[in-house]
């Protein structure tokens, strides 16, 4: 069944040859799917199951029972997720979703497609715990924004995926309650933070998720996973609802198998929230509206279009995998016809200094609300101080201790100047 | 007898206020209750800006040695903005509601959830910073200062810390005359918005660690109430002043004029006791002609003006004290309490080197622009502020008593300046104002604006009484007292509710503090310059109550004439309302009588003590008010008959021209009303 809602795989652009044996989950990975004529049903799953539903050749529930079934089978094994949604309320939803169509009525954009939610984005109806052990069972009273935006357009929420603890980490590694594998080599990591949103759409345990970038938490797992991941521009997502890592930094970005799906993803969740006083006012175009089908497009496509390379990526001191990879994205931009120009960046090695200093600065502040006071885990201690000392020694784990500490630390006075200031500057200039 | 007192008032139209609306039935003249003040930092209700010293017998001792000294004190003020809703979410604020019932996600820090600031709070910080002559800045942020307390729920406050939104202003004021009068400008440093946080409920064994919350209910914790997040994101004006002022008097009054200042603007109610308005206090010494600083001592829990003054007296006594006796490095940096029953200050927390609070600009918050259109469209919108209506107002002609009466209270001042507008005259309008409408509004716990009689009215009785006539609304041209009588029969009528309510009994007397009264007159030099010549016998009703203390000052201010004698009587003894009154109207006063009655002390008398001695009180008052005029004291045991008829019989004994009792029910009260 599930064949009729994918697109048919053309693994040619992730060869899977030779890791059969070693990796016996790559079947579950959807890749990037190639050409057809049509644009909407075979690159974007999020429109075949559009078309699949309206047409009747598929019910929401049909369809949200096989991606059940494809998680219960799978999860054991690959740990995406910290919380699956009930599956009796999944059904439930879905099959509102087939009465509506049943009866003509009007279905959201996102009917039936089945969304995964990385964890430290809240959700009023499931635990939110931001991969963290002082969160442990909390429940917000609330949707994030994002949420809130693709339920309303008929998306379901399957569960909530693992992460590095409040998006600290790229590995999945340091999440306080289990580590995800790489559906590709169930032996690897499938990047960080959100490890857990990247493998699940990777596994084909849902179709679309949510995760968050703060210094690559969206980019790198994708990348690790074989999946589409997005990182929006700083503002064009609202963070409401987002658990706060470094403020200035974070974003909501958006997993798929598909460029298509990644866009459709986006533009729901995109534009202006009142309850973010970040997000940005500017009008959010329609990204679908730009779809080409990739068979229409010509040998060359990309033919005209000039694109920098950064020197300071391939300079000596890289790593020559990173390298080779750069190179060989480079060679095949060339093929579809861009021009490349290497370009000099001469602040580029200012980037991760001031990222880690402006990422820790807002960390040690923004999770000093985990103070065992009003929710979360609470160290039973007679005394203030040493409730909030056991409170966040027990709840934390250590790669967010770090961070507190190193934030704490740049934000002290005598310190302020020289590190959080700086790095500041450092920050406006690469603006 | 009744005839004899309105010819007064057609000879003196300048001394007719609603009270002489009398009815002059019977013989008897009832009074309304005349108490109204004009209220400064230094004559609050309640407390007697007196004990300078902890011990009396130092008096002397440390007033010498204070004089070598010179006090640098400078105020730090927390406004809380009256906007509709908190500074960045859409919570309203509800003073004494019930804990957490008015907090959400944002204001409870929650995982996730985001600040958004109100514009209003931006609207009232420019305000406030216009009103205090400051330098806006037009390009400000908000920072977060950060620091680990229960009511604290984000574990940082957002503040503004290195650009603050104004700079550099200043306030000007003018004494009391009580207090030697004259102007002061203070120096404002800057004002800074800022968001309040909760309220510890300190319960039981005061133990907010005690109980393990349900992870999966986060309202379970704030339904035990041990931490109230209400209060928590109420928007806030820092104001932090210049250390320019020099007494506890200066600093009151500057605590004061910002009072009046946030009022005026109508961004916050100013209300100390609420906490609407917070006083913290730095105080140094240094001995006279020193340029150096002394070492500052933080003061807080100072909950009224006055306490603002004796704290700070306090403090300077005691700092110089210690100054005096070498023992100066007593004087550490630290925060004191100010203790109201005790009258002092005691140490609260000394100050280990300087809190860090880890400031850095709130990156969940866009930056704070001004542009020059905004801010000149709220400069032009400002209201005629305190210090230009009492400049306006002295140049009326005004003396300064009456200028800080009218312009104290803005509803009062614009409701002077509506009766001017109308065409009254300056000086009938503010005696009419500050006598008996003010004498009302405390009566009935009224503001300005709930009182039906409004300034056209006023003014066109005001132009009335003065031309010898009462004509305009209330109507008709009078003469005689059946034509009076028979018109406040009409305004009675035509209010029939106002007259249930106060056949009710809802007149209150709880909130009068009748030892303020007969003050009153004695500053505001509320004399009748009555020209008639016979001879009067005129008697007043003496009872510890609100009522009687209203008698005799109606009586000392408009009955009694300069070859008049004046008998107290009282009806001794018996019944329960003598108990009734003493219980509600005790208080705390730290004076003893004698001490209480001297001119320049603003405390009443004791109500807990005995009759005597409210009876002497009274004497005494008189004889401030009235010093020609013989008082005398007489009892008389009812023996089981009716008090009216007691009363009666012994006013013929005596030979008594006219007996004013004081009543609950004012007729003033029905005109105003």
């Amino acid at each position: 069944m599930l064949s009729t809602i994918q697109p048919p795989r053309y693994l040619s652009r992730f060869p899977l040859r030779g890791r059969t044996k070693s990796r016996p989950f790559h079947i579950l990975s959807s890749a990037q799917p190639v050409t057809k004529t049509s644009f909407a049903a075979d690159q974007s799953q999020i429109l075949s199951i559009r078309d699949s539903l309206l047409n009747r050749h598929l019910s929401a529930v049909e369809l949200t029972h096989s991606y059940l079934d494809r998680l219960k089978q799978t999860e054991p094994h690959i740990n995406c997720f910290l919380h699956v949604s009930d599956p009796d309320k999944v059904l439930k939803q879905a099959q509102d979703i087939d009465d509506k169509i049943k009866r003509n009525e009007e279905v959201g954009p996102l009917a039936g497609v089945l969304v995964a939610i990385k964890d430290n984005i809240c959700t009023a109806d499931m635990p939110s715990t931001g991969g963290s052990y002082i969160l442990e069972g909390y429940r917000p009273p609330f949707d994030a924004t994002a949420v809130k935006r693709l339920k309303d357009l008929g998306a379901i929420v399957v569960g909530k995926t693992n992460l590095d603890e409040f998006g600290m980490g790229s590995t999945t590694e340091a999440s306080a309650f289990k580590v995800t594998a790489n559906p590709w080599d169930l032996s690897r990591v499938p990047g960080g933070s959100s490890g857990g949103s990247a493998a699940s759409v990777s596994a084909r345990q849902c179709i679309v998720s949510l995760g968050s970038d703060t210094g690559g938490s969206v980019r790198q797992p994708a990348s690790f996973c074989g999946v589409v991941g997005l990182k929006p521009t700083y503002g064009r997502v609202s963070r409401f609802g987002l658990m706060a890592y470094a403020s200035s930094l974070d974003v909501i970005g958006c997993f798929g198998s598909s460029v298509a799906d990644t866009g459709i993803l986006l533009h729901a969740i995109s534009g202006h929230d009142s309850l973010d006083a970040t997000s940005s006012k500017r009008e959010v175009p329609d990204f679908t509206s730009q779809f080409t089908s990739a068979s229409s497009l010509k040998s060359r496509p990309l033919e005209g279009l000039r694109v920098g390379l950064i020197r300071e990526t391939v300079d000596a001191g890289v790593d020559s995998g990173v390298k080779s990879a750069i190179e060989g994205a480079a060679t095949h931009l060339e093929q579809l016809g861009c021009v490349l120009k290497e370009v000099s960046l001469p602040s580029f090695s200012l980037g991760l200094p001031a990222y880690y200093i402006l990422a820790s600065s807002e960390s040690s502040s923004n999770l000093s609300r985990y103070d065992g006071v009003r929710y979360g885990n609470q160290a039973s201690s007679d005394e203030l101080n040493a409730l909030y000392e056991e409170s966040r020694a027990k709840g934390f784990g250590s790669e967010v201790k770090m961070r507190i500490l190193m934030g704490t630390y740049a934000l002290s006075a005598g310190y302020y100047d020289a590190y959080y200031k700086r790095a500041q500057q450092v920050s406006f200039l690469l603006q | 007898m009744a005839s004899t007192l309105f010819r007064t008032i057609q000879i003196h139209p300048f001394l007719l206020c609603p009270t002489a609306l009398f009815s002059g039935r019977n013989g008897v003249l009832y009074c309304t209750m005349k108490s109204s003040q004009t209220q400064t930092a230094t004559q609050e209700k309640q407390q007697p800006p007196k004990v300078k010293v902890p011990q009396h017998a130092l008096k002397k001792t440390v007033d010498k040695i204070t004089r070598d000294y010179e006090a640098i004190i400078g105020i730090e003020t927390h406004v809380q903005l009256s906007t509709l809703t908190k500074a960045f979410c859409s919570c309203p604020y509800n003073y004494g509601s019930q804990p957490n019932t008015s907090i959400c996600p944002i204001c409870m820090g929650l995982p996730g959830a985001l600040p958004v600031l109100n514009s209003k709070v931006i609207e009232f910080a420019v305000k406030l910073g216009l009103a205090l002559n400051c330098k806006l800045s037009l390009n400000s942020k908000f920072d977060r200062k950060q620091y680990f307390y229960p009511d604290l729920p984000k574990g940082y406050q957002i503040s503004q810390f290195d650009i603050p939104i104004a700079t550099g202003g200043y306030v000007d004021l003018d004494l009391p005359l009580e207090f030697g009068g004259g102007h002061r400008k203070f120096g404002i440093t800057r004002v800074h918005m800022e968001e309040d946080a909760g309220k510890l409920l300190h319960s039981g064994n005061g133990d907010y660690s005690q109980e393990i919350i349900s992870p999966t209910s986060i309202y379970s914790y704030f339904s035990k109430h041990t931490v109230d997040l209400n209060r928590a994101g109420v928007p806030l004006l820092e104001i932090v002043s210049e250390p320019d002022m020099r007494t506890g008097i200066e600093a009151a009054e500057y605590a004061a004029e910002l009072q009046r200042v946030v009022r005026y603007l109508g961004i916050s109610n100013g209300n100390m006791q609420e906490g609407s308005l917070r006083c913290d206090v730095n105080v140094s010494i240094r001995p006279v002609g020193q340029s150096e600083f002394g070492t500052k001592v933080e003061i807080k829990n100072l909950n009224s003006f006055s306490s603002i003054n004796r704290a700070i007296d306090f403090e300077i006594s005691r700092q110089a004290l210690l100054h005096s006796q070498g023992q100066s490095d007593q004087i550490v940096q630290e925060t004191r309490l100010w203790e109201e029953g005790a009258q002092k200050t005691v140490t609260m927390r000394k100050k280990e080197g300087l809190s860090d609070y880890r400031y850095f600009p709130e990156p969940d918050l866009p930056e704070v622009i001004l542009t020059h259109e905004y801010v000149d469209s709220i400069s032009n919108s400002l209201p005629e502020l305190p210090e230009a209506k009492r400049r306006r107002y002295e140049k009326m002609g005004l003396s300064m008593q009456d200028v800080l009466f009218l312009a104290n209270d803005m509803n009062v001042a614009e409701y002077f300046d509506a009766t001017l507008s109308s065409g009254a005259d300056i000086k009938l309008a503010a005696n009419w104002i500050m006598g008996d409408i003010a004498a009302y509004m405390k009566n009935e716990k009224l503001s300005i604006n709930d009182i039906k009689l409004t300034p056209q009215e006023l003014a066109e009785l005001i132009a009335s009484i003065k031309s010898g006539t009462i004509s305009g609304k209330i109507g008709k041209e009078i003469a005689d007292p059946v034509e009076i009588g028979k018109m406040i029969d009409k305004v009675i009528s035509e209010n029939p509710k106002q007259l249930e309510q106060y056949r009710g009994g809802k007149t209150k007397l709880q909130g009068f503090f009748a030892g303020q009264w007969w003050f009153r007159f004695v500053f505001a030099g509320l004399r009748p310059l009555m020209v008639t010549p016979p001879a009067r016998k005129v008697m007043v009703v003496a009872d510890p109550a609100p009522h009687s203390a209203a008698a005799l000052q109606y009586a000392l201010s408009h009955a009694l004439l300069e070859q008049d004698e004046l008998i107290l009587l009282h009806v001794e003894n018996t019944s329960s309302w003598k108990n009734t009154l003493t219980t509600f109207l005790k208080r705390p006063t730290i004076a003893s009588a004698a001490n209480a009655m001297t001119p320049n002390n603003f405390s009443g008398p004791d109500w807990g003590s005995t009759d005597i001695n409210f009876l002497d009180q009274m004497k005494y008052a008189s004889e401030i008010a009235q010093p020609k005029i013989p008082v005398r004291i007489e009892k008389i045991d009812p023996d089981g008959k009716d008090k009216a008829t007691v009363i009666l019989s012994k006013s013929k004994d005596l030979g008594i021209d006219l007996i004013i009792i004081g009543q609950k029910r004012s007729l003033s009260s029905a005109i105003l009303g």
